[in-house]
């Protein structure tokens, strides 16, 4: 009886599981498109939103090791929408986990991108640790077709860019989990990489440089990749890139290279005043000097330490105006510190903050040290 | 020559029993040969031998043995010789009882010798290959011991290979297996209790065990099954390891076995317990735990690190070899998004035109495995190629060229055999584990396969084997309980018998100290 009674629940068990796995996602991999990436434009004709899908092409064969691509383009009202509507496409279910770069073109950004966002970080199958780019060119999805003469997956490609990034500090690292971060916050403005197309005799390139400001969730404007740079200093999100650095006579002569680099960002009331203080310290390597005077001609490497922290000061104290004078878009995150560090005034201004940030005292001091010159310590000296 | 009746075998050993059952052993020589005749009817084996001395009055003795198990020369040189020629007196003929006395003390040269009357026991010296020297005029018989029969030499065991370490190996006889373990155990306290198993074949069986180091009541767990094995015959421990074990129903062994001595003693060492019957090469040892499937006598005389890197190698093999094709379905039909991107392309590339499901295409190609790993043991060595080259070119390549399997499916099912060639001892549980877990996760994804392991681990940690809990040493953190679990920690570390199972006597030696260095 007992065992009988086992066997029965065992039963009812299996039975029951069942039940539970009923409409799993099961999928074979070979019946499904793996989405790459995906460019959302504004349908010139009616006004919709355009989709234009990149995805994996798997051929087949044992012999081809690279996987081929093609791309689908529909417009409809909603993003969903036009996603189910794909599939009468391509006849196989879209499968999103691993797309890696969502491009929008200037246009969509303009005019608020959380219309056709908030699919993308609401759906369970989106990842929300894809890149967000912003295109320069006229619309988004020409980046994406870019793949029909460089034979490559664009948006892995880009999203391979963007895990370099930091050799080159020229554009702003975004996912989309930190954009929509940055969205909600207050005392935070979002930004976004810039995506143009290179063309410089020879075949068209994408290239990722500069960064797109948003004011709440519509794009007000864009920084180039230098001042894209200084804002990384500010950020503290520097982890690489060139400093170049004039001689005496003011033509470009040293490279450093930055190894390191820290941002301490202050805010302090000095005299009543709300005054917001940045430090910067950067550690970095002389990698290049074109000349072949080198340091003889009375250049100390003090001297090129002082020329760089003065300029890099500047730069980034320029770019600071810049944001606060045509934008008004605090997207150094100047706000949340003072939430951070002066609670009690942060409660005082934050209803007020895009105002309070436009005319705030910022003072910048920076210190750019050199450390090492690479593997040798002299400059090319010239024969006769 | 036995004179051959005409009688049907079967109603004959119906005969035998009854007769030796209740009759008793008669003074007149002819009819206890008859008698014996009787019984052993219609078996061609049987040699009865009568010999006679005349020196002094008449004494006839007969000679009742079963050819080809006896040793001819040792009857001839110990038993027959001698009692032809000796020059008995006239008196000592005519006293039965005493001249079986002197024949017993001084003519026959032989050192295992018994008094019996019982017929019963007779039969069985009998065909255990003794042999019964009957006097004409006494009720009663000498049983002499002059067994010989062929046997195997003693060969490396060709299962349990080791580079480094003692060659030798079980036999099929029990005797000479005994031999093995006394020769490596010069001591007293080694114990060896016989009994026999099986209501026809009656099958010596010896428990072997270190009185002080071997718990009591193990011992008496071990007699009390023993007692309670109710089966006529028996080939192989592999019998009674299903006899006897604990949780019947459960695909993992609760009884070790091995083919060597030396495994055998270091587990009685440690305070186990052996049984070894006549007739196979494999020792049984009990109790038996989880660890001791990773376990090869060859770690203990190997540098320890070397050792524990191989023992790490078994325990991942293990896991691997359950694991990998229930992963591979898992990733590849359930959590695409988990597999990177690249690797996903190229198994969505290798798989189309591929007409099965995935996990159809995993258990097609786990099953010519098996099927090719079935051949390569029972086929003869000779056509041992043939085998190798159907699985590796027809089956592997051919399968995937013509898109019955895609390629990623051949790794994962080669990695599946190799990870499981690594533990011989698991081959039967890992096989059915992993159908399981492939079955598991078919239903539920990443989900079911972490159920299905969760079951197998509860089931493992349910078991035990004569009372010691199966995963015994699993999951403690005390170094004396994992010295030899997944690790094997140096010898003069291992200062303490294995938890529970060497409870009697926990000390191997006396401190942990390293030992002195000279």
């Amino acid at each position: 009886m007992n065992s009988l009674r086992r066997a029965a629940s065992v039963l009812i068990s299996l039975l029951l599981l069942l039940s539970i796995s009923g409409c799993w996602n099961y999928a074979e991999v070979d019946d499904m498109s793996i989405v790459a990436g995906v460019a959302i434009d504004k349908n010139k004709a009616d006004g919709k939103l355009l989709l234009t899908v990149e995805m994996i092409d798997s051929t087949g064969g044992m012999d081809k090791t690279q996987a081929g691509f093609k791309m689908i383009s529909l417009s409809g009202d909603t993003m969903f929408e036009i996603v189910r509507n794909l599939i009468s496409m391509t006849g196989k279910k879209l499968f999103w986990s691993h797309a890696k770069s969502i491009i929008l073109s200037e246009e969509v950004a303009r005019e608020g991108i959380v219309k056709v966002i908030d699919w993308y970080s609401r759906d369970t199958e989106t990842r929300s640790d894809v890149f967000i780019f912003v295109s320069g060119e006229k619309t988004a999805r020409e980046v994406l077709n870019l793949n029909s003469s460089t034979k490559e997956i664009i948006s892995f490609e880009l999203a391979q860019m963007m895990r370099d990034e930091k050799h080159t500090s020229s554009a702003p690292v975004v996912d989309i989990w930190e954009f929509l971060d940055k969205l909600e916050a207050s005392g935070y403005n979002a930004v976004a990489p810039m995506i143009y197309i290179h063309e410089q005799k020879g075949p068209k390139k994408e290239r990722v440089e500069g960064t797109a400001i948003f004011v709440k969730d519509r794009m007000v404007g864009s920084l180039d990749g230098e001042e894209t740079k200084n804002i990384l200093f500010i950020k503290n999100d520097i982890e690489g890139g060139v400093l170049a650095v004039d001689d005496k006579h003011g033509t470009p002569a040293y490279s450093l290279e930055i190894i390191s680099n820290q941002t301490k960002l202050k805010p302090k009331m000095v005299d009543g005043e709300l005054q917001i203080q940045i430090q910067t310290l950067t550690k970095t390597g002389l990698d290049e000097v074109m000349t072949a005077e080198g340091f003889l001609e009375g250049e100390s490497i003090q001297d090129i330490e002082q020329r760089a922290s003065e300029r890099l000061q500047a730069d980034i104290l320029a770019v600071i105006h810049k944001l606060q004078q045509k934008y008004d878009a605090d997207i150094f995150g100047f706000g949340e510190a003072v939430r951070e560090n002066q609670p009690k005034i942060w409660a005082k201004v934050k209803d007020r903050w895009p105002e309070v940030f436009a005319d705030l005292d910022v003072t910048v001091s920076s210190k750019v040290t050199i450390q090492s010159s690479a593997k040798t310590s002299r400059a090319i000296k010239l024969g006769d | 020559v036995t004179a051959v009746k005409s009688k049907d075998a079967a109603m004959n050993s119906e005969a035998a029993g009854k007769i030796s059952s209740y009759q008793a052993l008669s003074s007149s020589l002819d009819e206890t040969l008859a008698l014996f005749r009787k019984i052993f009817n219609n078996d061609g084996t049987l040699r009865v031998r009568v010999i006679e001395n005349k020196h002094g009055g008449t004494v006839r003795c007969g000679l009742v043995y079963v050819d080809g198990m006896i040793d001819r020369d040792l009857i001839q040189n110990g038993i027959t010789r001698p009692v032809m020629t000796y020059e008995f007196t006239e008196e000592e003929s005519g006293n039965p009882a005493e001249l079986m006395e002197k024949i017993r003390m001084e003519v026959i040269n032989i050192s295992d010798i018994m008094v019996s009357t019982e017929l019963d026991e007779l039969v069985g010296a009998v065909v255990s290959g003794k042999t019964v020297f009957l006097l004409d005029g006494y009720a009663g018989a000498l049983n002499i011991n002059a067994q010989g029969w062929e046997t195997r030499a003693v060969e490396e065991p060709t299962t349990e290979k080791s580079v480094r370490g003692p060659r030798e190996g079980f036999t099929e006889s029990l005797l000479i297996n005994l031999t093995l373990i006394r020769r490596r155990v010069q001591n007293s306290d080694l114990k060896f209790v016989f009994t026999d198993i099986g209501t026809r074949t009656k099958t010596q069986a010896c428990i072997c065990y270190m009185e002080s180091l071997a718990s009591p009541d193990i011992l008496k767990e071990l007699y009390d099954r023993l007692e309670r094995v109710e089966i006529d015959h028996i080939l192989d421990t592999g019998y009674l390891a299903e006899l006897i074990r604990d949780e019947p129903y459960s695909p993992f062994e609760t009884m070790g076995s091995t083919e060597r001595p030396d495994a055998v003693v270091g587990k009685i060492m440690e305070g186990r317990i052996a049984l070894l019957i006549e007739g196979t090469p494999f020792a049984l040892t009990l109790p038996y735990v989880f660890v001791e499937n990773f376990q090869a006598s060859e770690d203990y005389y190997i540098n320890y690190y070397f050792a524990s890197f191989n023992r790490l190698l078994r325990v991942l093999g293990a896991f691997l070899s359950i694991s990998i094709p229930a992963g591979y379905v898992a990733l590849v039909t359930y959590a695409q998004e988990m597999v990177p991107t690249l690797l996903l392309l190229s198994i969505a590339n290798a798989r189309l035109a591929v007409p099965f499901p995935t996990v159809v295409e995993a258990l097609i190609m786990l099953t010519i495995f098996e099927v090719l790993r079935e051949a390569g043991a029972r086929i003869p060595t000779s056509i041992g190629q043939a085998v190798s080259i159907v699985g590796a070119l027809v089956l592997g390549q051919a399968a995937v060229d013509a898109r019955i399997v895609s390629a990623p499916m051949v790794i994962v099912v080669g990695l599946t055999g190799i990870t499981t060639l690594l533990n011989p001892r698991l081959t039967g549980p890992l096989i059915i584990v992993r159908l399981l877990l492939l079955c598991s996760t078919f239903f539920l994804g990443i989900y079911g396969y972490f159920f299905g392991l969760l079951g197998v681990v509860i089931h493992l940690m349910s078991l035990r084997s004569f009372g010691v809990s199966y995963m015994l040493g699993v999951g403690s953190i005390r170094p004396q309980d994992i010295k030899d679990t997944a690790v094997r920690a140096p010898w003069w570390d291992m200062y303490l018998r294995p938890a529970v199972i060497g409870a009697r006597n926990m000390k191997r030696k006396p401190s942990k100290k390293p030992a002195k260095r000279l």
